[in-house]
């Protein structure tokens, strides 16, 4: 079997990756403060300590939508690496890499504290390889900790985790949680606000925004500017991201890591598929996504178990390649969702903490 | 605001399945150049006759089927272009069209259309023309002679190597006619520099996987040079050998259509060692039919053969993909799925 190594795509990261991260925050929920006494010397916490803070400030993980105390509570004295993660691999969004190098301090801070909490001294920040239209140099370190660059294409954070980088107990964080963490610690902050990358063709002044969580989507994107009716708005990622309806009430939550508004023209007449197999050469999983979305469209479910399905990490390479622009990937992702209920196939860890949660 | 609600991704690539086609009909074009300089405008004539007629059928079906005509669809303007190249240059118009008719109106949109059709509509149509048109199939002009470009009565026209090495005899053609298609065949079918830089383009541009062809014609060649049909079979020395192979790759359709034809998507394997298992498979079948068989064209039979046996390849190369893919996924740290999960 062929190594994968992913599908390059044009970042389109600049020009919000080198932009100053700007703040755009509702003095109220800003103003909120967890119920604790300042902490007077950092070095007198425990690892309880940091996990209650975590709690109490209710900071959720933007890369897994997960509560972060949970994740260090299973980590605790457990993890063997701690990874903080701001790898942005899909393109227009860098929420995770220009916190991380704009407010570097605070989260250097918090990946010391995730540090503390496991125990452990194997520690780095996982940052994108591809990136080749940055004008901003992500450097080799920051602080003390070694930044690790991820090769390959797309989805090179997904794939990269799935094979472990050499180690399965690990805790991987977020930076936006990371500089949450040592928000609440140091000032006793609670989690109010979530860093997201506003960009797209409609957008005049692309940036990254620290924007308080419960904005709308429309307000997001009138703070950055619009020359243009956009026609598709996304929140999240271009390979991932869900589209927005109404962007009047559509919410900021805790894991938008993007909005991207987009103006495009009509989309191309629909061809059906001829098999190429481009999806097949293309899917991380190596899964056979034309023969599952064939299965799928003419209902055939009882019969989709010897294709795996289940292994789907609904990366969208499947129908970014798609020849015909077919939705393949919807298709998978309706597969996979049949297995699991009706196959009881197994699944990675990180699937089952999805389910569980 | 109007806002499009579509599934992610929200990006695609800009190739498209009009791209891909297109990619196909460029370097046939090229070799409509070839052949336009061997048999002058007749080439160009059967050119718009196939297309018109492959188009012609193919919008009348997809009208019958109830759906709008695709104009962006190329699919029929594919096989159009390519079934004059099959064919020799003195072929009658009708059996032409007779050929392109076929291929689209029973090899293509019975199984539904584009994207669905189990046979190769293009070895389809050739087959089904050389089995009831024969005589006038195997009969090729000499190449530079004047043809013209209506009417084919009174024209002289010769055996081809294919031919000649059915009756095991060896073709008496140096390496430079050979190469340049200076030599009676089909007529898209014989420039073989041509048809190599069509190869190198496709490939170069992913419309063909290099595992079929590659595969495909080294099985050619090594059972031309372990069972060469020239001199007999007995006291058979080396020279003979690599002749085989030089005029086995080079007589008939083969090279043409291990370039063109076996690398169509839609009626061919679709993981990789499957596809290199299939070349091989029919390479061998091609042979075969070469060596047993009653016509010197045998590479649209074995084709036609092969296309049916796919879905076992595809199946097969599944389930090996899916053991490796599952012993890939438990060394990774996969698990199995608790119960509570399972919503059943």
């Amino acid at each position: 079997m062929s190594i994968f190594k992913g599908i390059v795509l044009a970042q389109h990261k600049e020009p919000a990756f080198s932009r100053p991260l700007v703040r755009f925050v509702n003095p109220q929920t800003e103003a909120l403060t967890i119920d604790r006494e300042p902490v007077a010397d950092i070095a007198a916490l425990t690892v309880d300590d940091v996990i209650d803070i975590a709690k109490s400030a209710q900071i959720v993980d933007e890369r897994d939508g997960k509560m972060l105390y949970r994740k260090l509570l299973r980590a605790m004295g457990r993890a063997a690496c701690v990874i903080a993660d701001a790898v942005d691999d899909e393109p227009y969004v860098s929420s995770q890499i220009n916190p991380m190098m704009k407010l570097k301090d605070e989260a250097v801070g918090g990946l010391k504290l995730c540090s503390f909490v496991c125990g452990c001294d194997n520690v780095f920040i996982l940052a994108y390889k591809n990136i080749t239209d940055i004008e901003t140099r992500i450097p080799r370190s920051i602080d003390q900790f070694k930044v690790v660059r991820l090769r390959g294409g797309y989805p090179a954070e997904s794939r990269s985790l799935r094979l472990g980088l050499g180690e399965r107990r690990r805790l991987i964080v977020g930076a936006g949680a990371l500089i949450h963490l040592y928000r609440a610690v140091i000032k006793r902050k609670r989690q109010s606000t979530v860093f997201i990358t506003v960009a797209g063709n409609c957008v005049a002044n692309p940036m990254n925004l620290e924007a308080s969580i419960g904005m709308t989507v429309i307000q997001v994107l009138e703070r950055c500017g619009m020359i243009d009716e956009p026609t598709r708005i996304v929140c999240g990622g271009p390979m991932t991201g869900i589209s927005v309806i109404n962007a009047e009430k559509t919410l900021i939550t805790y894991t938008t890591r993007a909005v991207l508004a987009f103006r495009e023209s009509a989309q191309d007449k629909l061809y059906t598929c001829i098999g190429c197999a481009r999806c097949e050469r293309v899917c991380p999983s190596k899964l056979n996504p034309m023969y599952i979305k064939r299965f799928v469209d003419n209902s055939y479910f009882a019969h989709l178990k010897p294709f795996d399905a289940h292994l789907c990490i609904g990366c969208g390479t499947c129908s970014y390649s798609c020849l015909s622009k077919l939705d393949v990937s919807a298709s998978v992702a309706e597969a996979k969702r049949y297995a699991i209920e009706h196959f009881g196939l197994p699944i990675d860890d990180e699937e089952a903490d999805k389910l569980e949660s | 605001m109007n806002l499009n609600n579509t599934s992610p991704p929200h990006i695609r690539h800009s190739d498209s399945t009009r791209v891909l086609m297109l990619n196909v009909i460029f370097p046939m074009l090229i070799i409509y150049v070839s052949a336009t300089f061997y048999y002058q405008t007749r080439a160009l004539m059967l050119l718009l006759v196939s297309v018109t007629v492959a188009v012609l059928t193919d919008t009348i079906c997809v009208l019958i089927a109830g759906k709008r005509p695709n104009l962006r669809d190329f699919s029929p303007v594919v096989t159009g272009t390519m079934l004059p190249l099959l064919m020799p240059a003195s072929i009658d118009y009708w059996i032409l069209g007779v050929a392109a008719a076929f291929a689209v109106v029973i090899a293509k949109h019975p199984f539904g259309g584009v994207g669905h059709n189990v046979f190769n509509p293009a070895a389809a149509g050739l087959a089904f023309v050389t089995i009831c048109f024969g005589d006038k199939m195997f009969s090729y002009p000499i190449p530079r002679a004047p043809l013209p470009v209506f009417g084919s009565s009174d024209l002289i026209t010769v055996v081809s190597p294919a031919f000649m090495l059915e009756l095991g005899a060896a073709p008496k053609y140096d390496l430079i006619e050979i190469l340049t298609g200076n030599f009676p065949g089909p007529m898209g079918c014989t420039n073989i520099l041509v048809i190599l830089g069509c190869l190198l383009y496709l490939v170069s541009r992913r419309t063909v996987r290099w595992v079929m062809p590659v595969s495909f014609f080294v099985t050619v060649a090594l059972f031309a040079f372990l069972f060469p049909r020239i001199g007999g079979g007995f006291e058979v020395v080396e020279d003979v050998r690599l002749r085989s192979v030089l005029f086995e790759m080079a007589a008939g359709v083969l090279l043409f259509g291990g370039v063109f034809m076996l690398g169509d998507p839609v009626t061919t394997p679709k993981r990789d060692f499957s596809k290199a298992v299939f070349a091989v498979a029919a390479g061998i079948i091609v042979m075969l039919f070469r060596r047993y068989g009653s016509f010197e064209s045998a590479f649209p039979f074995a084709l036609l053969l092969m296309n049916a046996t796919v879905w076992g390849f595809d199946m097969t190369g599944e389930m090996i993909a899916g053991f490796f893919r599952r012993m890939s996924f438990e060394n990774t740290g996969g698990k199995k799925l608790q119960k509570k999960t399972s919503r059943h």
